[in-house]
């Protein structure tokens, strides 16, 4: 009975946390503890920032940012599940590309950007190709788990029914790992995130990233900060748009 | 700038890890015996190196401790946070640091670029040989790579491009680090590179790629490309300090400038810059170091920073130049 007013305390809580630390940050510029030059006043930062977000200057490298990033994210995601079904469903197929993958996976993605420079030049394709790279990694070892540990009563009923491969995978299996295939491409969607905005910031044309880097090196530093922060909105952002998508999609599955 | 770029994602990281804090200190002014010198190790440090090696710096009772970064858009934030006492630095980032309230000033002269007598510098603008491209009103609506966008060299480029006939803003400028531009230029990537030493020597006489400029010697020869730079509290309280890392500079600058073009300076290079001798022997001639701070090269380069945009239209030049003034 205490739900809405639980809900409210817990919210409150964190909030009253967030404002405190705000406070004490302006604070201490103010009192010169901490290198003016580099920590603007929090008010001033939020002045800097409703100044851009006024004027059309965010948008696109926000619309960049967005666009790559989708591009390469759903992308992995797809090929991620095709594959991992695959892979769990069929042995063979499992054994074959297993030990190649397992070698591209430890790579720390950050480290391909020079060879994917040196190979895709510096646009919109090698980004994309960089948040793939990044994002296809968990989705696929993620679908994978998940079909071989299906359920085997679930399989049972399939066979049952008479359902094909393709029936079985698709109407049974795939809907039975969905949790943890969205799991990962949670995982995957931060990553992705991390992914575009590096790979932006080291080649600084378009997007949030470059634009970063550019107030970074001018010494505009308020700016810099209020980029740090719509970066940080857009995470936001895009985890509460998830989280809203997998509400719909598993509406049966309890979450801890 | 004649820069090696190293991995831009580290810079970030120092940048960030640099910000500390700076208490109010009320000690009285201490002379330091140490010192910590940011630099990159290009041929432009040459006479601090000079300085260290020959014992100058010891003459006067002071310790040179220099550490490499990828330049002044790095040092600047960890000379004013407090990881180095002197920064090594390109003129443009100091003029923009002050521009945007940061309190450093420049302490020593380091390097310039020639007058062109002894031919196109170390620095320049390569292209693929035989598309026509002969000088800066060529490349309206093709891609000219610099190693950071709104720096010395973009700003000497579009000047470079303008004194041609050119459009700047035609030209598309990509962000290539040096080391990867000439395989951005052969492999079409980019129509034209704005390279710099060692590299542009690496590919001297190869008949695919072809030399049409030094955007540094045509728009302002004797450029005063960077700089030493402390801050104004560190000067303040240093005053015997900065008095003695100048007079074994100075010592540094007159070592360098009687050797040349001699293998003596080139083993010196060498050993900081890793480039080896024989490599060293073909670049171009160093530049004899300038004596002293040229203002009025700092003054026309605000001028053309006001007119490219990297300084606002309504900046006091006069002001920040006194403000950065020995």
């Amino acid at each position: 009975m205490n739900g809405a007013r639980e809900q409210f305390r817990s919210t409150a809580l964190g909030l009253v946390f967030i404002a405190s630390w705000i406070a004490t940050l302006e604070i201490a510029v103010r009192q010169q503890w901490v290198n003016r030059a580099f920590s603007p006043f929090p008010s001033q930062i939020a002045g800097q920032l409703s100044e851009m977000l006024g004027s059309a200057h965010v948008l696109e490298p926000l619309a960049s940012t967005v666009g790559l990033l989708g591009a390469g994210y759903l992308s992995a995601c797809l090929v991620g599940v095709l594959l991992g079904l695959l892979m769990g469903y069929n042995r063979n197929a499992y054994h074959l590309l297993e030990p190649s993958l397992e070698m591209l996976r430890p790579i720390p993605k950050p480290a391909l950007l020079p060879p994917l420079i040196l190979l895709l030049g510096l646009g919109a394709p090698m980004k994309i190709v960089i948040v793939f790279l990044g994002a296809v990694f968990p989705v696929l070892i993620n679908t994978i788990q998940g079909v071989r540990f299906a359920d085997p009563v679930l399989l049972d009923v399939a066979r049952t029914f008479r359902r094909g491969v393709l029936g079985t995978v698709f109407r049974v299996i795939l809907p039975a790992c969905l949790p943890l295939i969205l799991a990962g491409m949670r995982v995957s969607l931060g990553l992705g995130l991390v992914l575009v905005v590096l790979a932006e910031m080291l080649t600084g044309a378009h997007g949030l990233g470059a634009q970063l880097v550019d107030a970074q090196r001018a010494f505009r530093v308020q700016e810099m900060y209020a980029w740090t922060v719509i970066l940080a909105g857009l995470g936001l952002a895009l985890a509460l748009i998830f989280d809203w998508v997998e509400a719909r999609l598993i509406f049966w599955s309890s979450r801890r | 700038m004649k820069a090696l770029r190293v991995a831009r994602v580290l810079a970030m990281a120092t940048v960030l890890a640099m910000l500390g804090t700076v208490l109010p200190s009320s000690a009285p002014a201490q002379e330091k015996a140490s010192l910590k010198v940011s630099i990159i190790p290009i041929v432009d440090v040459a006479p601090l190196f000079a300085a260290v090696k020959e014992g100058y710096f010891k003459e006067q009772g002071l310790e040179v401790d220099t550490a490499p970064t990828t330049g002044g858009a790095v040092g600047l934030p960890g000379l004013v946070a407090g990881a180095y006492d002197i920064v090594f630095t390109n003129v443009v980032s100091t003029v923009q640091a002050r521009a945007q309230g940061l309190p450093v000033r420049i302490i020593a002269p380091a390097s310039a670029v020639g007058d062109g007598s002894q031919g196109p510098g170390g620095a320049g603008i390569l292209v693929r040989s035989g598309e026509g491209l002969k000088s800066g009103a060529d490349l309206a609506g093709k891609s000219l790579a610099v190693n950071t966008q709104k720096n010395i060299i973009w700003l000497y480029a579009r000047a470079w491009i303008q004194k041609a006939g050119g459009d700047p803003s035609k030209v598309t400028f990509r962000e290539v680090p040096f080391p990867q531009m000439i395989d951005a230029l052969r492999g079409k990537r980019v129509d034209a590179v704005f390279a710099v030493d060692p590299f542009l020597t690496i590919v001297k006489g190869d008949p695919g790629l072809e030399f049409i400029g030094s955007p540094y010697l045509l728009v302002q020869p004797k450029l005063a490309v960077a700089q030493y730079v402390a801050t104004d509290e560190f000067i303040k309280k240093h005053p015997e300090t900065i008095r003695r890392f100048n007079a074994a500079l100075q010592k540094g600058i007159e070592w360098v400038s009687r050797r040349l073009n001699t293998g003596e300076l080139r083993e010196l290079l060498s050993g900081y810059t890793r480039i080896k001798p024989p490599l060293l022997e073909k670049m171009s001639p160093v530049v004899d170091p300038p004596r002293t701070v040229d203002l009025d090269s700092i003054r026309k380069t605000m001028a053309l920073m006001k007119e490219h945009g990297l300084l606002a239209s309504s900046a006091n030049t006069e002001a920040l130049l006194a403000a950065i003034a020995p």
